[in-house]
């Protein structure tokens, strides 16, 4: 028998293409419950079918069109198609009903290389099965399960370097602290004691692991808490100047940002400076968004060299301010990223900018 | 002298607040002070800064000096609106994270398309409250310096859109708080000597009379722009200008009948003449001044209609207002915005009573308003006719600082809300494209704020609520209370309630009908459009197959309060 082609009409293309769109968006959070019923409708309009069923790996997750009465031989060629691993050309079968027989062609959904569903098509009164669309359609699905593999993937990334960024302050600025606090257990008892207190807040602040998402008002409690700590070491050799609109507080921003921020003021700035510094933090409402920005006077960051940082050239220096800047971006968009006024001799000034709401993201 | 130095000293005080009074520390001993979130009670005196408008301060004193009691249901329908949102919307806003109405209904329906048509609603119903503050501004620099009235308008809008583009505002809270201060003592202050007068005067003038409003000693209007007149009896005064098209300095017999007045005109009103009135102001009585529902009264011969129109357009205006609601974002937890709100309602309250004040001392010791048709300037006309000398430069000054605080900072939170709609909404963000759109903006309502020198503050105000209260305010109380709604649903009741109501109030803006229950339905329509907007959006919302997803997890965003174990200093 020799197969029709049959050619999807001009006119349906937009529609075709709107449902597809559709379709891609669903797809977004993986192979759900939505997704799959998605696929399902998409394909039985796609294909005029009679029905189609949709697996979780061997798991029926959704029906569309008409009911038909083949649980049991979806299920049976499922298990059958993903067993013998049977990717690429959809595989032909067919089932009764009543006393009509109906071809059915199954494909293997794919994401990221594992066989992740099937697609089960079948056709409507006596035409047979698209082979030929439906493995397209199984590539075009199993191509966008993959991007959101991906998009996952990038979000254990983000997390896995928030966590990276956490042990970074540790050993240096942990070894710092201790050994400052030990000298002072002697001599000064009391103050000991406080700054104990002060590096155990500190650290519960800093390893708080609920919420990726903090508030200004509280990563400003944190390098208080840092800065304090840090006073040990430095004494007076800097002045901190605090600046910061109430409108400025409650806006949501990712934990340890501003802090990896006064870091590398100190680090990279006020420490190799000869005298006294000033490091001010300013916080100022400018309508739907806030800026905030940490400024020192201290050596300043040779341009090129800073370039070289923030392009991942040279990984020595200033991780902590690109690793701010990547999670920023990923937090709210791509030009929410951080703004470095810098020359050698001249300071160094850094600019991040907030949205006041960054829509909830869902899931 | 002093009223002038006084607004100045106020517009001087509010630009070097915005750029230099913030909280400052110096060392890590003060961070503490400096992260702490605002008192709600200081967050509340912002909120009353942005609410006690204009509108309020010269708009309401002549609403009720011309129209008589039953335009008090105006404050009433604003305090229940205040009430509203402390009961509904504040907090749960507030928990829900977003700082504009458009982004919360984006955020609320998962409809990044909604977001530019919900924010050109805003912008409009803004706009017009914007007109109204120019408009203020325009009346009291000229009953204060003598200037035409474009100078106040055109003075203003420059000065307010430079600031903000400077960077201005960027502790708006404290300038708002500090403002608020100049306006309520702009209305104590002359309230308590205006009553402590009014009590203590043996042979006082009745106010509640059964005549119309006469000179109650001979009065010099000055009438700022060509009016028609109707003079009741025949009149001897003393005229410099142009009456009926004719030069006249020197005396002149009015006849009974309408007089046509050219612009700049004074004239010397002998005393106890009947006040001629411009045209289309009725004459009220005393009696009929002070009766509710009177029969000569609103709504084109249906108080009782006119009454409940305007009570629900003042109450779903107000919340649906963008300046007012940004302000509660300030806060950090729902409960902490809900405590902010019951500190307005106790703030604006109080304030509203004192107001009516001015209308009915007005029509004893500035019935001139009535006449030369400048009813926006009573509240800065009465206080200062009731004393004299020294005195009557201090109140005047008071009451002057107060208006300018009023229209200044009202200014200021409408422009930064409709370029923040602008620029964050429509366009893309960027600071860039903030500053060009206060300039837009700015530029937009200064052009438009030249021409409504003639619309009355409240006419501006009321179609202002009426459109959001019929489109925006039903759109958030639905989406705040009811996890039925659906995108098409709020598309529905944006779209029908907004463009009724826009529809009516052009019907009547052009005039096309002019009395009986037409008229009345059209020209204060939120007694039907509200109720409609609702029930719009709730059949459209239940026809609707395409529901929004996770409504149950934004349900709890909105109602479930924050984490108990917050740290102490939120709480």
């Amino acid at each position: 028998m020799r197969r029709q082609r049959r050619v999807l009409p001009g006119s349906d293309s937009l529609a075709v293409l709107a449902s597809l769109n559709e379709l891609s968006r669903h797809l977004r959070q993986g192979l759900t419950t939505a997704a799959a019923r998605r696929i399902a409708e998409t394909a039985l309009t796609m294909f005029e079918a009679q029905a189609v069923a949709v697996t979780v790996d061997d798991r029926i997750e959704a029906f569309a069109g008409e009911r038909l009465p083949w649980e049991a031989e979806v299920a049976t060629h499922t298990r059958s198609v993903l067993d013998r691993r049977r990717t690429g050309k959809p595989t032909v079968y067919e089932v009764t009903i009543g006393r009509d027989q109906a071809e059915v062609a199954v494909s293997v959904l794919e994401g990221d290389e594992l066989a992740v569903g099937t697609i089960h098509v079948a056709a409507a009164g006596g035409r047979s099965v698209p082979v030929r669309e439906l493995r397209e359609f199984t590539e075009l699905v199993s191509t966008q399960l993959e991007l959101a593999e991906l998009e996952t993937s990038r979000t254990y990334a983000a997390e896995a370097e928030l966590r990276a960024l956490r042990a970074q302050i540790s050993p240096h600025f942990l070894h710092n602290s201790l050994t400052a606090i030990a000298g002072l257990v002697h001599t000064d008892p009391a103050r000991a004691r406080s700054l104990i207190a002060t590096f155990a807040g500190f650290l519960r602040a800093a390893f708080r692991t609920q919420t990726d998402l903090t508030t200004v008002a509280d990563e400003l409690r944190l390098v208080e808490a840092y800065l304090e700590l840090e006073a040990v070491r430095f004494g007076d050799r800097f002045v901190t100047k605090l600046d910061i609109a109430p409108e400025v507080l409650p806006v949501r921003l990712p934990a340890l940002t501003m802090q990896s921020l006064v870091e590398n003021a100190i680090r990279h700035g006020l420490e190799q400076r000869p005298g006294h510094g000033e490091l001010r933090i300013t916080g100022r409402d400018e309508g739907p968004e806030v800026s905030i920005v940490v400024e020192d006077d201290g050596v300043g960051i040779d341009p090129d060299q800073l370039e070289r940082a923030l392009s991942g050239h040279d990984t020595t220096a200033h991780v902590g301010i690109l690793a701010t800047d990547t999670r920023l971006r990923k937090s709210f968009g791509p030009e929410y990223g951080l703004v470095i006024e810098t020359a050698a001799d001249a300071g160094t000034s850094v600019t991040m900018r907030l949205p006041k709401y960054a829509p909830h993201p869902s899931g | 002298m002093i009223p002038t130095l006084a607004v100045l000293g106020v517009t001087l005080a509010t630009l070097v607040l915005g750029t230099a009074g913030l909280r400052y520390a110096r060392t890590t001993s003060n961070f503490f002070v400096a992260s702490r979130a605002v008192h709600p009670a200081w967050n509340a005196f912002a909120v009353c800064g942005e609410a006690m408008s204009a509108a309020s301060y010269l708009g309401v004193p002549a609403l009720v000096l011309v129209f008589g009691v039953d335009m008090l249901w105006t404050i009433v329908g604003w305090t229940l609106g205040f009430l509203l949102l402390s009961l509904f919307i504040a907090a749960p806003v507030r928990r829900f994270g977003s700082y504009t109405i458009p982004e919360f209904v984006e955020g609320r329906l998962d409809a990044p398309r909604l977001r530019p048509l919900v924010a050109i609603t805003v912008i409009v119903s803004s706009w017009f409250f914007l007109l109204a503050q120019l408009k203020g501004a325009g009346v009291v620099t000229r009953s204060l310096l003598g200037t035409p009235y474009w100078v106040g308008v055109v003075a203003v809008g420059v000065l307010v859109a430079a600031n903000l583009s400077a960077g201005g505002m960027r502790g708006i809270t404290f300038v708002q708080g500090f403002q608020f201060f100049f306006i309520f003592l702009g209305i104590l202050v002359p309230f308590s000597v205006l009553s402590a007068l009014w009590w203590s005067d043996d042979d006082r003038d009745p106010i509640i009379t059964d005549s119309t409003p006469v000179f109650l000693e001979a009065t010099t209007a000055t009438y700022p722009r060509t009016v028609e007149i109707d003079v009741i009896g025949p009149t001897a005064a003393v005229v410099d200008g142009v009456v009926d098209g004719v030069a006249v300095d020197g005396p002149f017999a009015f006849e009974a009948g309408r007089h046509r007045i050219g612009a700049a005109t004074t004239i010397d009103w002998p005393e106890g003449a009947a006040v001629p009135h411009r045209e289309g102001i009725e004459p009220l009585t005393g009696e009929e001044w002070a009766a509710p529902l009177g029969p000569k009264g609103l709504g084109s011969g249906h108080p009782l209609y006119f009454t409940y129109a305007t009570v629900l357009a003042s109450m779903f205006g107000i919340i649906a207002l963008p300046h007012i609601v940004v302000r509660f974002y300030t806060n950090p937890t729902g409960r902490q915005a809900r405590r902010t709100s019951l500190w307005v309602l106790a703030m604006i309250a109080p304030y509203y009573v004192m107001l009516p004040l001015f209308s009915a001392l007005g029509r004893n010791l500035a019935p001139d308003l009535l006449s030369t048709g400048a009813t926006d300037a009573a509240t800065v006309v009465v206080p200062e006719r009731a004393v004299d000398g020294l005195a009557a430069e201090l109140l005047s000054a008071v009451v002057s600082a107060g208006a300018t605080a009023a229209f200044l900072s009202t200014s200021s939170g409408l422009l930064i809300a409709m370029a923040g709609a602008l620029s964050h909404d429509i366009l893309s963000a960027g600071i860039p494209q903030f500053r060009r759109s206060v300039w837009l903006a700015a530029a937009v309502s200064i052009a438009a704020g030249l021409f409504v020198e003639t619309i009355d503050i409240n006419v501006l105000i009321g179609w202002s609520t009426s459109i959001a209260a019929s489109s925006i305010g039903p759109l958030l109380v639905l989406g705040i209370w009811w996890s039925g709604l659906t995108r098409r649903g709020a598309l529905a009741t944006v779209v029908i309630g907004g463009t009724v109501t826009t529809g009516a109030v052009l019907i009547t803006m052009f005039g096309l009908v002019d009395s009986g229950w037409p008229r009345a339905i059209l020209s204060t329509p939120a007694a039907w459009s509200v109720p409609l907007a609702f029930a719009i959006g709730i059949v459209v919302s239940l026809l609707d197959r395409e529901k929004v997803e996770q409504v149950a997890h934004k349900m709890a965003l909105l109602h479930v309060p924050e984490r108990s174990d917050a740290p102490k200093e939120l709480v």
